[in-house]
């Protein structure tokens, strides 16, 4: 359902981040990215909404063309691409429930945005997504006010109430510890499995992605390295991707 | 690898030279200052004889200064309301990360950094020539101050805004406009009220002084006061005028805390939906009323602004053919007030230094040491140093001198209560693990906390000397020395073309100290 083709991506004109990266992701898959710093993960995620643009390449969601769409209808595409980063990025100042309620900006017509008009059915379902990650009684806290573990279990309930097909998630279990992150991984796994979401996920702790994720991308300086099954992963490749 | 000894005699060269160069510098601007202790010293019993007469207020004053500060209260609040108010729209076109068009932004930060050079008094008594005496030019010119700075503020923020932040956003499907509703505004419109307050301050500092060039408020009575001796008047006004920025202080403290830590409670979805579709109602509407409001108090009519427009285009036609043959004039001006301004950043530096050490809780010998400090602190940064520089004035005649000691004075106020906060602000176990050794609390000030904090201190210093510029520009308006002096008289003739180079000249002038201290502040890092 998710493709992308001979991705190259250069930052301003010298740096080459990705170096012919092709992908192919089916309905349902459970995919963890893995690679050093800089080797470009982030990157890769990054190009499938199109928050970074290649510089050459294709990314095809479901038969569509994202490179060729115009704004608007890329942003009725990013609708269906949950986006999870590290840094949780949520607004400090607003409260949980405004947080998730981002999340349903996409069906929203400009007038209503503008004057923030949010229906019972909006609100009903930022609600069960905050239940969904067990965060219902902070519904009215400042955001500012939650621990990175609350912060993270918000972004991914602003995401569910997207509605996605896809959720893609940058390293975000990178900033929490062990326990926690066993947590949001959980919450992960569960949307994968019940609610059927696929999962591309940027991890740099392999034990976390061989303990989750049923595929596993290798990159290395831009390039894929290695793409097959999690239980395939020997150390011998291991030790060759981070040397 | 050199060896100790060459290390030690290179630390002591250094030190050395260091301090000889700090005393140089020092004599240098005392010089161009022309300070003189003989001058001081003589002038010690007229200042006191001030200080005396003054010691006996007159009450029965009171009800005519209450009047008169409740008209400076009134030109500060409209001018920071309308200020802020304008910069929010207007830091959405200049911040460069979220701006529609990035040449516009740059264009449009070009033309603000070239007015925020221009000080408050000088916007004031340009627009008295333009809309004639009164409270309105003066409301007009704090406003424009309080759309620069507010401006600044906010676009900064903006800028730190990160790029995932913008993306964690846009990445729901959101257009430019939901990402800037959602995303930017939400944050914005709570620091709004910290920034009004943050303005009000530097707003009420300058509303006091308004009056020296006909703009309004209560300088005009001080400087009447002042003018007819009337010493016992002038104490009034001081006093209440104290007791007004204090309070208003205190209170923008308060507030600015009050909205870091709050978030009201809520009983379920019905209730919480209910306050938020009042809130997305009222914020408008109060906005709308404000604005009214702002406009009908200044009661400004139709034809006095085409009268104003007609000059001020003029004004500003005339000043664009600059009189660059005026240019002996202007270098003298600008090189007196930068020696003006450096000899008050050196001295309130070193005195900073040495007050901060009494002034911050954690540091300072006593806890009485510490308030006493922090009250004489806050006595000596009350005031507009232009206030402070009529004081001397009275004591050392007209000149640079005058100005120099009121802006010293005002240096080490602020400075000090900057420092020493960043003193009890600091992290970790610093002092303590200088005290472990047996050495004192001064030494452990000396040779820890102080090293420690230097770059900050550093920071600040030069923050001062850049604000130090500015005031050394207007207080020639009093005759204390500097540039202000050329700038009221070409001002009052109506010189356009050479207030028009004075201007320039006292831009580029600020623009190349806020680029060096701008590196040095990198360098020190």
């Amino acid at each position: 359902m998710l493709k992308v083709e001979n991705l190259q991506v250069i930052y301003d004109n010298k740096t080459l981040a990705l170096d012919d990266v092709s992908l192919t992701v089916a309905p349902g898959e459970f995919v963890g990215i893995i690679g050093s710093s800089g080797s470009g993960k982030s990157t890769l995620l990054k190009c499938m909404n199109l928050l970074v643009r290649p510089t050459r390449g294709k990314v095809h969601l479901e038969e569509r063309d994202l490179m060729s769409l115009n704004s608007q209808s890329l942003r009725k595409v990013r609708r269906e691409i949950g986006f999870i980063f590290q840094d949780y990025n949520l607004i400090d100042r607003s409260t949980v429930i405004d947080n998730v309620l981002i999340g349903r900006l996409s069906y929203k017509t400009p007038f209503q945005s503008l004057f923030r008009i949010f229906s019972q059915e909006d609100y009903v379902r930022a609600e069960k997504a905050l239940s969904y990650v067990a965060l219902e009684e902070k519904m009215y806290e400042r955001a500012d006010r939650l621990s990175g573990g609350q912060k993270q279990r918000v972004a991914i309930a602003k995401t569910l109430c997207q509605r996605p097909k896809v959720m893609l998630a940058d390293e975000p279990v990178a900033s929490l510890d062990q326990a926690t992150a066993h947590l949001i991984m959980e919450y992960f796994r569960r949307a994968n499995l019940k609610k059927n979401i696929t999962i591309l996920i940027n991890l740099h702790d392999v034990a976390l992605a061989k303990a989750y994720c049923s595929r596993i991308v290798g990159l290395k300086k831009g390039k894929v390295v290695y793409d097959g099954k999690a239980g395939d992963l020997t150390d011998d490749i291991l030790k060759r991707l981070y040397e | 690898m050199i060896s100790l000894k060459d290390y030690m005699s290179k630390r002591n060269r250094h030190r050395r030279l260091g301090l000889v160069f700090a005393m140089i510098l020092l004599f240098l601007m005392g010089v161009g200052v022309e300070f003189s202790l003989g001058r001081i010293v003589a002038g010690l019993p007229d200042m006191a004889d001030l200080f005396r007469r003054m010691a006996h207020p007159n009450f029965s004053y009171m009800g005519e200064v209450l009047e008169k500060i409740m008209e400076t209260l009134e030109i500060a609040i409209l001018s920071s309301m309308t200020g802020v108010m304008l910069a929010i729209p207007v830091s959405l076109l200049t911040a460069e990360n979220i701006s529609p068009n990035r040449y516009v932004s740059k264009m449009l930060n070009g033309v603000f950094a070239f007015f925020r050079t221009i000080p408050s008094l000088i916007w004031a008594a340009l627009l008295v020539s333009v809309f004639s005496i009164g409270k309105f030019s003066g409301t007009l010119a704090l406003a424009i101050i309080a759309f620069l700075m507010a401006l600044k503020l906010f676009r900064e923020y903006i800028e730190s805004i990160n790029e995932n932040q913008l993306n964690s956003t846009r990445s729901v499907g959101a257009s430019s406009l939901e990402v800037l509703r959602y995303c930017v505004l939400p944050n914005m419109l709570g620091m709004a009220v910290s920034v009004f307050f943050i303005v009000f301050e530097t707003n009420i500092r300058s509303a006091t002084v308004l009056g020296l060039v006909g703009a309004g408020g209560i300088g005009q009575m001080m400087w009447r006061d002042l003018n007819h001796l009337r010493y016992d008047n002038l104490a009034t006004i001081i006093l209440m005028l104290f007791a007004t920025i204090l309070f208003i202080d205190l209170l923008s403290y308060q507030m600015r805390k009050f909205l870091q830590e709050y978030s009201p409670a809520y009983k379920n979805l019905q209730h919480y939906r209910l306050h938020q579709i009042f809130k997305s109602v009222l914020i408008p509407a109060l906005m709308t009323v404000m604005m009214v409001g702002i406009i009908n108090s200044l009661n400004i009519s139709l034809e006095r602004l085409a009268v104003g427009y007609g000059q001020g285009r003029q004004m500003v036609l005339r000043m664009l053919q600059v009189d660059f043959s005026y240019y002996p004039k202007l270098l003298e001006g600008i090189f007196e007030s930068f020696l003006i301004a450096v000899f008050a950043t050196i001295t309130g530096g070193l005195l900073a230094i040495l007050f901060s050490y009494f002034a911050a809780g954690n540091l300072s010998p006593g806890k009485l040491t510490s308030l006493a400090m922090k009250g004489l602190i806050n006595i000596m940064r009350t005031f507009p140093p232009i206030i402070m520089a009529i004081i001397f004035f009275r004591g050392v005649g007209p000149g640079p001198l005058a100005g120099a000691l009121a802006l010293s004075i005002y240096t080490t106020g602020v400075l000090t209560k900057m420092y020493s906060e960043v003193l009890e602000n600091m992290q970790g176990n610093v002092k303590e693990s200088v005290l472990v050794t047996g050495a004192t609390r001064f030494e452990a000030y000396r040779h820890g906390v102080f090293p420690q904090t230097f770059p900050h201190f550093t920071s600040l210093l030069l923050y001062r000397m850049e604000s130090n510029i500015r005031n050394a520009t207007v207080l020639g308006i009093i005759g204390a020395g500097g540039i202000g002096t050329a700038l009221t008289m070409n001002i009052n003739w109506r010189n356009w073309e050479r207030v028009g180079l004075l201007l320039l000249g006292v831009s580029v002038m600020i623009i190349l100290i806020d680029r060096l201290s701008n590196h040095i502040r990198q360098k020190v890092k």
